[in-house]
């Protein structure tokens, strides 16, 4: 039985494809168009899940839809009747109108008119937003039953909800509904601090080990109030969104000491003390929630998604906290998860049918996107006479690898499927040396051209994670921060530095914190990701080459990709963001391709201006 | 005859019914804010929403009688809103979808969330 779920219309619009409940393919429509969070309905990456599978729409047993649209405009009239009391309902027509009643209410005909069909069903299922968030976190987990917790922007109406599994049984029995909200509420700040909405939210995160969390108690005073089980609301005189406008006004600026932050002006010390209150506030709601759905469900397990599920910190937090034995975290969290959720829920809850539960998750690592073959690689390679060098043994080639990385070369890696969600995996990841003082900026600076604050996150063998965390367990998909053990750690004052810089954070970034810096924030901690030999062979090699030469199993893992450009995906989007920027070496497969070698890269525009800066 | 199927008149009453109650902010002294949710609910159905052209009168019918005038100005613009995007609908129907679907129908400005 072949279920296709699809997420549009929001934010990372994307396809997923199950077969009798194991997931076949799955990936978000931006790969595809080089629009970033395209929310697009995502008909290449229906074609692609379609060509996986070696099927057509004629063979789909049923096609579902993660988001009802009906009760989202049932919540866009409410939110009318909101803004009407103070006749401030001009924003919300402008922007919302026409996109719940002109696109969103016809995801039907939309889909059916894109795919030529709906499948043998003929009708278009559609789960709830939220339901969709718990299923993509529950039903590929490994556990048996567990607790779900689903927190995001909103989806329909609810912002945070508490859920069970139990085998193929899910349901959600506490929820929080719009306008209060968590995920808008750290959004909020991401908007004053500068950042985008949404995307920004994480450049946020990155923010919050620089400042302190002054602002922590004013916040819980005057824009949340938070209940002992983690249930809150928000006071909406702080902010905007509701007339669909800016996410927060004029008095939510008195209340921080004045207007936003510029985009792409200095970050000062108020925007990085006000990411430390934000993220703390998050941390200490995700964390009241989680014992409130442990006290409800009495399981030993915790599944999450939505998109606060990707906050690593706020994670990492809540597992040290034990109050389950085991979480697991659905890796495309966010909106784009919500494709292969409904298509979960519709296979075992419309059609009834039984889980089967393995002993490790059923993502597949998240490599669910698409392969390059060799043939394919090097008809590219030749078509365009770009030189490379071809390894026929794999040994030589994993060894060659780590003489780059230890002779401090930026590698481009592109093999195997392209990675399901927001995290690069070292399918399609920069690869650098986490011992370099100087590769944090670097990369930023010359391959990334990003901000220089923000970290990048380790891979490391899942075996000798303890010998460099403070991580007890597994992170194979990069959604749980830990700190760098003490005995690798260096002395190391951020205020003085911070003091001495005027603030600037780039001499910051340039101090060594610990024995890998390039993959430790400012306050020690890192985003994980422990590779293991079952979920991606290939990387595991070229981490365990990189151990037996240096006696280090540490790798500096950052997405394939410049600022504000998506993941890429094919070779050919590989090897242009290969030569737009100070990369030195492109892998793909196990071909080695060497920058000095290439023929001059000559582009008639600048590419930098293909790419809105997120 | 309805203009409207009776599942989305169901939704129409229950919305006008519960709207002030959604945004209430004060810290009315409740333990807790977590909803409960009512057993049986469905949370997947099979999509059905094909009686949008009366979309205006719809809004109007199943409102007016409930809501103040601030609302009915609401609707009255939203009912002009509808005709106009109906218009255009009604026109791009005939063409295929494009390359990039309906990305032009729902682009959302940067500084806003896309609910």
């Amino acid at each position: 039985m072949f279920i296709l779920g699809i997420s549009a219309l929001y934010h990372d619009s994307a396809a997923a494809l199950i077969k009798d409940g194991e997931i076949i393919a799955a990936a978000q429509e931006e790969r595809f168009t080089r629009k970033k969070h395209d929310l697009s309905v995502p008909i290449n990456a229906i074609a692609y899940c379609l060509k996986e599978a070696g099927i057509d729409v004629g063979q789909l047993d049923a096609v579902a839809f993660y988001d009802n649209p009906i009760l989202t405009m049932e919540r866009f009239l409410d939110n009318l009747v909101f803004a009407a009391k103070t006749d401030d309902t001009d924003d919300l027509m402008k922007f919302s109108y026409d996109s719940i009643f002109g696109t969103k209410l016809w995801i039907h005909k939309e889909l059916e008119q894109a795919l030529g069909g709906l499948g043998k069903l003929g009708k278009l299922l559609v789960a709830e937003h939220h339901i969709s968030h718990a299923a993509s976190a529950f039903y590929p987990s490994p556990f048996e039953d567990a607790a779900v917790i689903t927190m995001d922007g909103v989806g329909e109406w609810a912002t945070t909800t508490i859920g069970y599994g139990n085998k193929e049984d899910l349901k959600i029995l506490r929820q929080i509904n719009y306008p209060h909200s968590i995920g808008l509420l750290y959004s909020a700040f991401t908007y004053f601090c500068g950042f985008k909405v949404n995307s920004g939210d994480y450049k946020l995160m990155g923010l919050a080990p620089y400042g302190k969390p002054v602002y922590y108690d004013l916040i819980k005073e005057r824009l949340i109030n938070i209940k002992p089980d983690g249930s809150y609301r928000l006071n909406l005189e702080y902010f905007d969104y509701q007339y669909g406008r800016a996410m927060t006004n004029e008095k939510f600026a008195e209340l921080f000491g004045g207007e936003r932050r510029y985009p792409e002006s200095a970050i000062t010390k108020r925007e990085m003390d006000m990411a430390a209150s934000a993220q703390k506030v998050v941390e200490e709601v995700l964390i009241l929630t989680a014992k409130t759905a442990k006290e409800i469900t009495r399981s030993k397990n915790l599944v999450m998604a939505g998109g606060v599920a990707l906050n690593c910190v706020a994670n990492g937090k809540l597992l040290k906290e034990k109050i389950f034995d085991n979480i697991w975290i659905q890796p495309a969290a966010g909106d784009a998860g919500g494709a292969l959720g409904c298509a979960f829920y519709a296979y075992y809850q419309y059609y009834g049918k039984k889980r089967v539960i393995g002993i490790s998750d059923s993502q597949k690592g998240s490599y669910l996107g698409p392969a390059f073959s060799d043939e394919e690689i090097v008809k590219f390679l030749s078509q365009n006479e770009y030189p490379y060098e071809k390894f026929e043994s794999a040994e030589m080639f994993y060894q060659k690898i780590s003489a780059l990385l230890q002779d401090e070369k930026v590698i481009g890696l592109c093999q195997g499927r392209m990675e399901y969600g927001p995290r690069a995996l070292g399918n399609r990841s920069i690869l650098g040396n986490p011992r370099s003082e100087s590769m944090q900026s670097q990369i930023n600076l010359k391959i990334k051209y990003r901000e220089s604050f923000r970290p990048f996150a380790p891979s490391v063998l899942k075996e000798t994670v303890l010998d460099y965390f403070e991580l007890d367990g597994e992170s194979p998909y990069m959604l749980f921060c830990a700190n760098v053990q003490e005995h690798l750690r260096k002395e190391f004052s951020l205020d003085s530095l911070l003091d001495a810089s005027n603030m600037d954070m780039l001499p910051v970034v340039n101090q060594a914190r610990s024995e890998i810096p390039a993959v430790t924030h400012v306050d020690y901690s890192a985003r994980i990701q422990t590779v293991d030999e079952e979920r991606n062979p290939e990387y595991y090699r070229i981490l365990r080459q990189l151990q037996k030469d240096t006696g280090y199993a540490v790798i500096i893992n950052t997405s394939f990709n410049v600022r504000g450009e998506p993941i890429v995906c094919t070779p050919e989007d590989a090897y242009r963001c290969f030569m737009r920027t100070g990369m030195d070496v492109l892998v793909l497969n196990h071909m080695i391709l060497y920058k000095e070698q290439q023929p001059e890269f000559v582009e008639w525009e600048d590419w930098r201006k293909s790419y809105e800066l997120d | 005859m309805s203009l409207i199927s009776e599942r989305e008149q169901v939704y129409f009453f229950n919305w006008a019914k519960t709207a002030e109650s959604h945004m209430a902010e004060e810290d009315d002294g409740k333990e807790s804010y977590f909803e409960e949710r009512k057993s049986g609910k469905t949370y997947l159905v099979e999509y059905i929403f094909d009686t949008p052209r009366n979309m205006d009168e719809m809004i109007q019918k199943l409102l007016g009688d409930h809501l103040d005038e601030n609302l009915r100005k609401v609707c009255e613009v939203a009912a002009l809103k509808e005709r106009s995007v109906r218009t255009g609908r009604e026109e791009t129907e005939k063409q295929s979808m494009t390359e990039n679907g309906s990305e032009a129908e729902c682009q959302i400005p940067e500084f806003i969330y896309n609910f």
